[in-house]
C-alpha cells in the first residue's frame, strides 16, 4: 500500500497541483486525498515545489472592507462569550507556549498500531491524534484517540523532566470551554486513559489538549492549579477515513520513520 | 509580471456551471494535515537537549518563499500557529502581511476583482477555521497558505463553464510571467531555483506550465488558447513537468 507512486501517479498528483485537471478529474483526486492516500504526500512535495511561481505575481492590496467583511464572517465583532478571567482562555497564557506543530511521532503511531490489533473497530469508528508540543517547541506527548472504545492512548515523546513529588496531568480545552481533567500521564511510559462520554462528546478538532503540572495525585481542585507545560490540538481523521484508511497512513508513517 | 493576456481575459467571461464546488465535500486543504504521520522524526538523540523540527537545510529550503527573509517566514509561521490557537491579533497580523500577494494573486487567476475578493474572503475564513492543521514539518507557511488561495481559485474557476476563449491566443503570445532579474535578486531561493529549472525547459513547455499556474486553466482551455491538440498540450506539461522534477531534485 506504500510503494512509491509511478511516474503516472505523480504527474496526476503534479496536474492536480498545477491546476489542469476539468472539475471531474480534480473532485476525483481530491476525494482520494481526502482517504489519506499515498498521493497526500506526492501532492504536498509537488505544492512545495511549485508554489514560489507565486512570487511572480505583482501584489495587490485588497479593498479594506475586506478584512471587514472577513470580521464580520467570523463573528470577530461580537464580544467573545464569556471570556473574562478564565485562565485558559487567557491569550497570555498561550503566547508563552511557543508551540511548534511538530509532527506525530512513531510512538503514536505505534499506540495506533496497538489499538488496531488489539480491538479490530467496526469501519465508523474515528480515531484522533494530537501532538502535544512542550514550551520549548519539543514534542512533549502525542495522543492517539480511539473513540469507538473510549479511550486514549499517550505516549512521551521526550518530555522534560517533573519534579518527583509532581506529576502532569491531561486536560481537554474543548473550544471556548473550562478544561475537564483526563487523567494523569507520564514522562517515562505510555499511559492509556479512559475516556468518559462527556470527554468523548467533546472530542473533536476545536478542541485542544494541555498538560499541567499538578501535586502527585492530581489535581486537588478539578481545575489545573500548577503551570501548563503542553499543548496541542487535536486533529481529526478525515472524514473517509476508517480503520483501512488509518491504518494505510500508519503503514506509510511506520514505513518512513525507521 | 501579470500582464494582461486577451485569452486569460476572455476567459473571466465564462460563467455559468456552479453546480459543484469542492467545498464542503472534501477536505482539500487539509491535505498537508492528512499526511503528517508520513513525516520521518528524528532520531533520539537528536531529541535531547536540541531544537529538533526539523533540520536546518530543510528549514531555510522552506523557509524562503516569497519576498520573505527567513525571520519573516518564520514570522509567518508562528503567526500562522498562534492562530491555531486563536490568537485574533495573530490573524489580523497574518492578513496584513501576505493578503496583498494573496490578493494579487487571486486577481491574476480569476481576472475578476470581485470574484477575487470573494475567493480571498473565503480563503481566509478558511485559515481562520484550518490553522490548526498546519503542519510546519510538511510545508512552509506561504506554501500552505498558496496552496490554499490556489485551491479556493482554481473551484471557482471550474465553477464556471468549462468551455474557453473564442478567441485564441497563439503561445507566443502568451505573457512571459518570470520576473525580471531586479526583481529576481528579492526573490526567494526556492523560486530562483524553480526559474532556473524553467529556463532550462522548451520555451512552449515553460510557458504553458506558467500559463498553466497562473491562469488555473484546465489542458482542455489551455489547448485551444494556445491552439494546439489536447493531447500536444498535455504530452507538453507533462513533460515539463518531469523535466522540473528532476531538475529540482538535483
Amino acid at each position: 500500500m506504500n510503494t512509491p507512486l509511478n511516474d503516472d501517479g505523480d504527474l496526476r498528483c503534479a496536474e492536480y497541483v498545477l491546476g489542469v485537471l476539468d472539475a471531474d478529474a480534480r473532485a476525483a483526486m481530491a476525494q482520494e486525498l481526502a482517504a489519506g492516500g499515498a498521493a497526500a504526500s506526492a501532492v504536498a512535495e509537488w505544492a512545495r515545489r511549485l508554489a514560489p511561481l507565486a512570487e511572480a505575481v505583482k501584489p495587490e492590496t485588497p479593498p479594506p472592507r475586506l478584512w471587514q467583511r472577513i470580521c464580520t464572517r467570523l463573528e470577530f465583532d461580537r464580544p467573545a462569550a464569556e471570556s473574562g478571567g478564565r485562565l485558559w482562555e487567557n491569550l497570555r497564557l498561550w503566547h508563552w507556549l511557543t508551540l511548534g506543530s511538530g509532527a506525530l511521532l512513531a510512538g503514536a503511531c505505534a499506540a495506533l498500531v496497538f489499538l488496531l490489533v488489539h480491538r479490530p473497530p467496526t469501519p465508523a469508528i474515528p480515531y484522533m491524534a494530537a501532538t502535544i508540543t512542550e514550551n520549548d517547541g519539543q514534542v512533549g506527548w502525542t495522543a492517539t484517540m480511539d473513540i469507538g472504545n473510549a479511550r486514549m492512548i499517550v505516549v512521551p515523546a521526550t518530555p522534560l523532566p517533573v519534579q518527583a513529588d509532581r506529576t502532569p496531568e491531561l486536560w481537554l480545552i474543548p473550544e471556548g470551554g473550562r478544561p475537564i481533567a483526563v487523567g494523569l500521564i507520564s514522562t517515562r511510559a505510555p499511559i492509556t486513559l479512559r475516556l468518559s462520554a462527556r470527554l468523548v462528546a467533546r472530542l473533536g478538532p476545536t478542541a485542544r489538549l494541555a498538560v499541567s503540572i499538578e501535586p502527585q495525585g492530581g489535581s486537588p481542585t478539578g481545575a489545573p492549579t500548577g503551570p501548563v507545560i503542553a499543548a496541542g490540538a487535536i486533529g481529526a481523521a478525515p472524514a473517509a477515513a476508517g480503520p483501512a484508511a488509518a491504518a494505510l497512513r500508519l503503514g506509510r508513517a511506520l514505513h518512513r520513520a525507521v | 509580471m501579470a500582464t494582461d493576456t486577451p485569452c486569460a481575459a476572455a476567459n473571466t467571461d465564462l460563467r455559468i456551471r456552479r453546480s459543484r464546488g469542492l467545498d464542503g465535500v472534501l477536505e482539500r486543504d487539509g491535505i498537508f494535515n492528512d499526511n503528517r504521520h508520513a513525516r520521518t522524526q528524528p532520531s533520539d538523540e537528536q531529541s535531547r537537549g536540541l531544537p529538533r523540527a526539523r533540520p536546518p537545510q530543510q528549514a531555510l529550503r522552506r523557509g524562503q518563499l516569497m519576498n520573505d527573509t527567513s525571520s519573516e517566514t518564520e514570522t509567518l509561521e508562528r503567526l500562522l500557529i498562534r492562530t491555531a490557537m486563536r490568537d485574533r491579533a495573530a490573524f489580523s497580523r497574518l492578513y496584513e502581511l501576505t493578503s496583498a500577494r494573496l490578493f494579487g494573486l487571486c486577481v491574476r487567476m480569476l481576472r475578476d476583482r470581485g470574484e477575487a475578493e470573494e475567493v480571498l474572503q473565503e480563503a481566509f475564513i478558511s485559515i481562520w477555521r484550518r490553522a490548526d492543521g498546519y503542519d510546519s514539518t510538511l510545508a512552509s507557511a506561504n506554501t500552505w497558505l498558496t496552496t490554499l488561495v490556489r485551491n479556493r481559485a482554481i473551484d471557482r474557476l471550474r465553477q464556471r463553464r468549462e468551455d474557453t476563449s473564442s478567441d485564441p491566443l497563439g503561445l507566443e503570445e502568451l505573457p512571459d510571467e518570470s520576473r525580471g532579474p531586479a526583481a529576481d535578486a528579492e526573490a526567494s531561493e526556492d523560486y530562483r531555483r524553480l526559474e532556473r529549472c524553467l529556463g532550462q525547459l522548451d520555451t512552449k513547455y515553460s510557458r504553458s506550465v506558467r500559463e498553466a499556474f497562473f491562469s488555473g486553466a484546465t489542458y482542455k482551455e489551455l489547448a485551444i488558447r494556445c491552439e494546439v491538440p489536447l493531447a500536444t498540450m498535455k504530452s507538453w506539461i507533462r513533460r515539463a513537468l518531469l523535466q522540473l522534477r528532476t531538475c529540482l531534485e538535483t
